[in-house]
């Protein structure tokens, strides 16, 4: 370390060996995970719907089935969804409008009993 | 309350001044209060070239023993009188013989002055000497002033308040000055062996926290966007740009490798993934490094407009994207295993980044862990942050911080952060050349391929809506931001594979 700062000095011999090289290597390899990434989930997609898209060319007789016909967007997912929210979310407002008084009993407790006060002799 | 002060302070003085009132009694004078001497060329702490003045006191004693008590040590043993000269004969073998002229108010060893004070006042310049007072430095204003402005920035602001308000306050208990000397160790500072701020901050020096606050993030990330147009990943590589030319930079001005690939990751504008690799790389640049991404992330919505405005034209900032198609439980399991598996064999360095990010996705996406999610995304990524931004902030001590290193440092980041918005922009247009119809992207979300989630997204919505009200790109704009986490990981991993 530190060569560095105090004055400021520019030293390119020192970037242009293994600097740029790493700089440059590294660069790649990260596209290269990330378009590997693209790939694959490019594919992906039309392996697991591979059996959808079957069927419907079998029911359809036509030669191509576009991705409108496997795939909806999210918004009309969203609509959707929200729309079944809001379904059963209200559900509670059909109710049968019977209204009962239940009686609440009291199950019998001897703890409370006055019968077995401390004046009370326990019994043989 | 003055007039109380005033007799408190003389009431010391005549204390003092009773210590050395002359006697014919030599040996009384002597054996009256302690000695105290004041020095220069104590050093900071070991590998620090700055040196302080610090307080030494001799005891003697009735019984002609003596106790002479120094910074680090306490050396013991008999003294005696001779015409004026006193002999110090230390109990330690290895020690020699001391002879110290009395003058009857003042002793002298080695050349070292010594004042008689009562033991009151000794006690009492002992005590001033531990408070924060005489350890003040201009150093140390300057940063409880710049901890006072996070959590000034942090509460009025609202920037970032969630890492400035633990970086903030851990600047301000990190500068408060204390008693430090080369081999004295109180167990207070973060840099002290042994104190509880130095094992908090452990997990920052071995790179623990960055891994289990990517556990969190992976738990709260909704990849589907990304899975949905996958294309939009590849901006989140372009964007990484700015690493590996700010890398450059760093090495042109001097900087070490290592060091110059810990600068570099500020582009990135990932505050963990930078702690993480600055720990592994360029540990003494961890302050520095980590105040910049951070800072650099709370500033993205000033640091990237201009440069979006300046690169994409008022007709690109207007192109409307498809709408994402929605994706498929399948799909989002698959994408933690499978990402995974491909960005942790190309790139192992960065597992422990990876690794955790996808794991706590697969927590998410699987709906069967939803507790160990929760706690991931909530509790754990809370006390993680916590002690992350506390720790970070309190290793910024003024003697190890306010350096110009530290200057280079902040514009390299800088400049490491435009580089990154301006590649991923420039991508963008780049792709459209070869994209038709209403596959075209709106350029604009190019610049959210820097990362910092979910702030470049949230800017590249703004900028569009001011374009056009009604045209809403931020689910668009998470796909490179997530995608800008994975490859700033990745970056970091390729850096740590070449550079360690």
């Amino acid at each position: 370390m530190i060569s560095v700062i105090g004055k400021i000095g520019l030293d390119f011999s020192a970037a242009a060996g293994s600097g740029v090289t790493v700089a440059i290597v590294g660069w790649l390899i990260v596209f290269a995970v990330l378009a590997i990434l693209v790939i694959v989930f490019t594919q992906i997609p039309k392996l697991i719907y591979y059996n959808t898209r079957k069927k419907l060319r079998q029911q359809n007789k036509q030669a191509v089935v576009t991705n409108d016909d496997l795939h909806i967007t999210g918004d009309v997912s969203a609509a959707i969804s929200m729309a079944l929210y809001m379904f059963f979310d209200e559900m509670h407002d059909e109710e049968s409008n019977v209204i009962t008084i239940k009686r609440v009993r009291k199950t019998y407790s001897p703890w409370s009993s006055k019968i077995y006060g401390l004046r009370t002799w326990p019994g043989k | 309350m003055k007039k109380l002060c005033l007799i408190i302070f003389a009431f010391v003085i005549l204390l003092g001044n009773f210590a050395h009132a002359n006697t014919d009694d030599d040996v009384a004078v002597l054996t009256k209060g302690k000695w105290v001497n004041k020095s220069d060329g104590y050093k900071l702490r070991e590998n620090s070239d700055k040196t302080v003045e610090r307080y030494k006191t001799i005891e003697f004693n009735i019984d002609r023993t003596f106790v002479l008590d120094s910074v680090k040590l306490k050396y013991t043993g008999e003294w005696r009188l001779i015409d004026n000269n006193i002999y110090l004969e230390f109990s330690d073998s290895d020690l020699k013989t001391k002879i110290a002229q009395f003058d009857n108010d003042i002793l002298i060893v080695d050349k070292d002055i010594y004042k008689g004070y009562s033991g009151a006042f000794a006690g009492l310049i002992n005590f001033y000497e531990f408070t924060g007072i005489p350890n003040a430095t201009p150093g140390h204003i300057i940063m409880l002033i710049v901890g006072m402005f996070f959590i000034f920035l942090a509460i009025r602001y609202n920037y970032e308040p969630l890492l400035l308000i633990p970086i903030g306050i851990g600047i301000i208990i990190g500068n408060i000055p204390f008693y430090q000397a080369e081999g004295f160790n109180l167990q207070l500072g973060i840099y002290e062996e042994g104190s509880v701020m130095s094992y908090l901050y452990f997990g920052v020096r071995q790179g623990i926290y960055p891994p289990l606050i990517f556990l969190g993030i992976g738990a709260m990330t909704d990849f589907s966007s990304l899975i949905s147009n996958p294309k939009l990943m590849i901006l989140g590589a372009a964007a990484q740009v700015g690493i590996f030319l700010t890398f450059i930079g760093a090495l042109v001005l001097g900087f070490a490798p290592a060091e110059a690939g810990a600068i570099g990751i500020i582009g990135g504008a990932d505050g963990p993934t930078a702690i993480f690799l600055s720990s592994k790389l360029a540990p003494h640049l961890i302050g520095p490094i980590a105040i910049a991404a951070y800072s650099y992330m709370a500033l993205v919505p000033i640091i990237q407009p201009p440069f979006m405005r300046l690169l994409i034209t008022k007709k690109e900032r207007l192109i409307r994207m498809k709408p994402p198609r929605s994706v498929s439980k399948l799909e989002k399991i698959m994408f933690p295993i499978v990402g995974l598996l491909l960005t942790a064999y190309i790139s192992p360095s960065a597992l422990p980044l990876l690794g955790m990010l996808f794991f706590g996705n697969l927590l998410k996406e699987s709906t069967v862990t939803k507790r160990l999610a929760d706690t991931a995304r909530n509790s754990l990524i809370d006390i993680v942050t916590i002690l992350l931004g506390l720790t970070v902030g309190a290793s910024k001590q003024a003697d190890i911080f306010l350096t110009p290193q530290s200057l280079w440092i902040f514009g390299l980041g800088a400049l490491s952060f435009i580089i990154a918005t301006c590649g991923g922009l420039l991508f963008a247009k780049l792709m459209n050349v070869f994209l038709k119809g209403d596959n075209k992207i709106n350029p604009l979300i190019g610049a959210a391929g820097v990362s910092a989630v979910p702030d470049s997204a949230r800017v590249v919505q703004h900028e569009g809506l001011k374009a056009d009200p009604t045209n809403h790109l931020l689910m668009h704009a998470m796909a490179p931001n997530v995608s800008g986490v994975i490859g700033s990981a990745v970056a970091a991993g390729v850096l740590l594979s070449f550079l360690m």
